[in-house]
């Protein structure tokens, strides 16, 4: 399935010139790791889950692994950000994961076809909280303290 | 007498064989698998019916030129070719010894004897059966599930994206200026 994000299939000019012809916003969607873009509908998948009835014990295991999914990069805020998924959403992804199997505990085929850019395009559209969460981080990143740079332990005094 | 003059075509040597000094030596490499066992004389044997020492030299001083001999790398070589000419030629004797062991049923291993020549005229079959299920979904699998994904955005009113590069295009010249 070619994919035009990624530059061994399109040839470096070709993926530069299209890189130029994007918006600001997809963009940044284009310099958002995958595995970052693969996180955001299985969150949203998540939070929708959340809304039914269950267990208290699935609900507390759910929560926590709603939790565990945010890091350094993906933070607490952004996870906050993004809203539960809408029924076509949830077709979609049921339709990416009838790809692999259930033994396939580590869904390589979902992943590839979920941050693909037409199929990430088209959940980033319908749920606008994805495209929100990047732009959160953005915002937090340029708010951030630039480092300073560290100097030397054995540079010598003149 | 030399074990070579019992024989009355000389054998055709290996390399390794030929490479010897002299027919002493070779003799001697010969007289090694004809001696008595190692322990009761075997070099002592073999220096002797080589040719080497006097007629009154002691046994001291033919295992001192045996243990010379044996030491040397060119010995060393020709005792290994010939050991594995000696090999090969074993078989008929091995055969008639398992003959002999199969048509004597009151032999203790008898049936070892039976169980081996059956294994080799006869091998049992090992069957091994390995099924290799590749799973991974096909591209027609992958373009068909991103085909559906496409028609349920486009039914929630998503439009699809842009085609990667868009642009209209006009030839132009080749001179620059």
């Amino acid at each position: 399935v070619t994919d035009p994000a990624l530059p061994e299939q399109m040839g470096e000019d070709d993926h530069r010139a299209w890189l130029d012809s994007l918006s600001a916003d997809d963009r940044l969607v284009v310099h958002t790791p995958p595995g970052y873009q693969h996180l955001m509908p299985w969150a949203a998948y998540a939070k929708r889950a959340l809304q039914f009835e269950m267990p208290a014990g699935s609900r507390l295991k759910l929560l926590e692994q709603l939790n565990n999914l945010t890091d350094l990069y993906f933070t607490p805020e952004m996870l906050a950000t993004i809203e539960p998924m809408s029924d076509t959403e949830i077709e979609m992804m049921n339709e990416a994961r009838s790809l692999d199997r259930e033994e396939h505990r580590l869904g390589q085929a979902c992943f590839m076809v979920l941050t693909s850019w037409r199929v990430f395009g088209h959940f980033r559209r319908l749920n606008p909280s994805y495209l929100a969460a990047i732009k959160l981080r953005e915002r937090m990143m340029a708010a951030a303290k630039p480092r300073r740079p560290r100097q030397s332990i054995n540079r010598r005094k003149p | 007498m030399s074990v070579l003059q019992d024989i009355e075509a000389l054998p055709e040597w290996g390399p390794k064989m030929r490479a010897l000094a002299n027919d002493r030596q070779r003799t001697f490499v010969c007289a090694l698998f004809d001696a008595p066992p190692h322990g009761k004389g075997q070099l002592i044997w073999s220096a002797k019916v080589a040719g080497y020492g006097t007629p009154t030299s002691t046994n001291k001083s033919l295992s001192v030129i045996a243990a010379r001999l044996i030491q040397g790398e060119k010995v060393q070589a020709a005792i290994q070719e010939e050991s594995h000419r000696r090999m090969r030629l074993l078989p008929p004797a091995a055969i008639t010894a398992i003959q002999k062991l199969i048509a004597d049923p009151t032999h203790k291993d008898h049936a070892r004897a039976l169980a081996m020549v059956l294994d080799r005229t006869d091998p049992v079959e090992v069957k091994h059966e390995v099924n290799v299920h590749h799973d991974a979904p096909t591209i027609e699998m992958t373009e068909k599930v991103i085909a559906r994904i496409e028609q349920l955005a486009r039914r929630a009113g998503v439009v699809p994206l842009p085609p990667p590069i868009e642009g209209e295009f006009t030839v132009v010249s080749g001179e620059t200026t």
